[in-house]
């Protein structure tokens, strides 16, 4: 399992000291999806009104070794390219809104190594977004059954007229 | 004023969705909607499907979040039916926030009671 710090962006002096305290972080999951930008805008303003910073992570399951090195590489450097966009986007809204930010690239199952993270760094919430899926299992649902912190799911887009209709 | 929905049973995972919605109420000033012996609460009960019901409510309060306990059941009956914050998520606009059993065990939430956090 490796991490990869990528970037701090505390918006000004106070905020580093902040984030420099070891205040417990508000971790926020991120893949550059719909139902990711969801999860960055929730942990953003949850981090305003708690006044806590947030670790954004990328989970990358990693190129199979199996294609030999120039196209594993090609697909690393691939991997590694999209996580940094992905991560510069969120530390962005977070810089707009003055809260203290990093990101984080991690290897493995975002399944485990979400509330693996959220463990080590001893989050006071994770925030992970939510996208429907008709075959495989969900990472906010799996995420929210095994993180031993409180899970926030961020809004979905889809179906809202669902509770509509309940309503 | 800012509402927060709390689905609560007598579960470990819905006490411990009651004590970490009792705090982001206090962190957050917010009203606190279901079932708590606070004043800060209001309680209603509602009978269906308890995703749609939650997501109904939370939709008529215009709730800040919506707070549920995480249950552990068996792996068929997971993939069958414990999938409330997943289905909430997908019906309604409102963030979920799903409080893990642990916390059930621990009234003062020490977890989330550290310098800067909830209390």
């Amino acid at each position: 399992m490796s991490e990869l710090a990528i970037h701090r962006t505390p918006a000004d002096n106070d905020d580093r000291q902040l984030a420099e305290q070891n205040v417990p972080p508000i971790v926020a999951a991120v893949d550059g999806s719909p139902a990711s930008r969801a999860a960055i805008g929730e942990a953003v303003r949850l981090a305003a009104e708690l006044d806590a910073p947030i670790v954004f992570v990328f989970v990358r399951r990693g190129p199979a070794g199996f294609f030999g090195n120039p196209i594993y590489q090609r697909r690393l450097t691939k991997e590694m390219t999209r996580a940094r966009r992905v991560l510069e986007r969120a530390l962005a809204v977070a810089d707009n809104s003055h809260v203290p930010a990093e990101g984080e690239i991690l290897e493995g199952s975002p399944r485990r190594r979400i509330p693996e993270f959220a463990g080590d760094r001893r989050a006071r919430l994770v925030v992970v977004g939510s996208r429907r899926l008709k075959l495989g299992r969900s990472v906010s649902n799996g995420v929210a059954r095994t993180a031993e912190r409180p899970v926030v799911v961020a809004k979905g887009l889809q179906r809202v007229a669902t509770a509509d209709r309940a309503a | 004023m800012k509402t927060i929905v709390c689905g609560v049973d007598v579960s470990p995972g819905g006490r411990a969705a009651l004590g970490v919605a009792a705090l982001l109420v206090e962190k957050l000033g917010a009203r606190l909607y279901d079932e708590a012996p606070d004043a800060y609460a209001e309680s209603r009960g509602e009978v269906g499907d308890v995703a749609e019901r939650l997501a109904a409510v939370a939709r008529a309060e215009g709730a800040l979040m919506i707070v549920l306990g995480a249950r552990s059941r068996g792996r068929s009956r997971a993939f069958l039916r414990a999938r409330c914050p997943a289905e909430l998520a997908q019906i309604t606009d409102v963030p979920v926030l799903v409080a893990p059993r642990q916390l059930a065990a621990e009234p003062t939430l020490p977890q989330l009671s550290t310098p800067g956090g909830f209390s």
